[in-house]
């Protein structure tokens, strides 16, 4: 068993002699970590979209609160008023990795054509990040609006496109 | 050579474009609001009830009329307008009273209401009459003098 044990401590001896004269000759060595982080694809889905109703028309603003998706208007006289109608805020479902950083692409207006034109201006709180590596975070977008109507706006129906987007940084 | 450049290239491109469009999602919603004209109604006339004699005998020229309303929206869109099932009138300068019974060129009758359910305008305004009838029992005590009331009316989409 000495003996064993000595032919050993004299195989690893002569090995590293042999290491540090391969060394000093033209080979060098060196060593890199390697590594990749995994992440799921972005998902969204829309819940709903960015609805202000029916309005009588009138000078003032129509607000739809990012928040609650309640619907108001500017007070006094000539303001435009409600008159039912779909109302709502629009809502997205993100689904992400958790806890890496995200890019939220969400415009400042939207432009409504019909009659004649109408901005609007959103009204968005961008989600934090939340959640840790490994597991899936989920998000919710809520986007709400305001428009300013003028007396002479043009009755009738305006429709636009809220495009967003969402992405990895 | 050059055929399998460009062939290499595309691959890259092909390879590269999957992992990009899953680091980045975009999607969309509609947005919209439906602007309508107010709606509302001008008074063309006022109801003016017959002048009823106090006093046996004596006739007074009955001028009377109805009330005319013109109800004005959006042509195509369904209103309502509710009236009153009947108002009251004061003499002027007293207290004593008497209750009109309303009535209308297009009457529908809800509950204790008069109502105009529904209606679609054909065209952007659209004309009601509202009537009244004054019941005065030959018991009646009145005081002469002109009384006067408001009937309240009400217009609203549907």
């Amino acid at each position: 068993m000495k003996n064993l044990t000595k032919i050993l401590l004299g195989a690893v001896a002569v090995s590293a002699i042999a290491t540090s004269a391969s060394a000093q000759g033209s080979v060098t060595s060196d060593s890199a970590a390697v590594g990749i982080t995994v992440i799921q694809p972005i998902t969204i889905t829309k819940n709903t979209d960015l609805q202000f109703g029916r309005v009588i028309k009138g000078a003032g603003k129509v607000t739809v609160a990012a928040a609650n998706g309640a619907r108001s208007f500017d007070t006094g006289a000539g303001a435009p008023i409600g008159a039912g109608g779909t109302v709502s805020k629009a809502q997205f479902v993100v689904k992400a990795e958790g806890g890496q950083a995200l890019t939220w692409t969400v415009p400042d207006t939207v432009t409504l054509s019909g009659p004649g034109s109408l901005t609007v201006t959103t009204l968005k709180t961008i989600p934090a990040v939340t959640g840790s590596l490994g597991a899936e975070a989920t998000y919710t977008l809520d986007v709400g609006g305001e428009i300013t109507l003028a007396a002479n706006t043009p009755s009738g129906s305006y429709t636009g496109n809220l495009a967003i987007t969402v992405a990895y940084q | 050579m050059k055929r399998l450049i460009l062939a290499a290239a595309a691959a890259v491109a092909a390879v590269a474009h999957g992992p990009a469009a899953l680091a980045r999602q975009g999607a969309s919603a509609a947005v919209g609001i439906t602007i309508e004209e107010p709606v509302g109604f001008g008074v063309v006339n006022d109801v003016f009830l017959p002048s009823v004699p106090a006093v046996s005998g004596v006739q007074a020229p009955p001028v009377a009329s109805n009330a005319a309303l013109t109800i004005f929206g959006r042509t195509g869109d369904a209103v309502s307008m509710a009236v009153p099932a009947s108002f009251r009138v004061i003499r002027s300068g007293g207290t004593e009273a008497l209750t009109v019974i309303t009535n209308t060129n297009v009457e529908v009758g809800l509950d204790s209401s008069v109502l105009l359910g529904g209606d679609v305008l054909a065209g952007n305004t659209m004309s009601v009459n509202v009537g009244g009838v004054l019941a005065v029992a030959s018991s009646d005590r009145l005081l002469p003098g002109p009384y006067e009331g408001m009937m309240v009316v009400v217009v609203q989409y549907n």
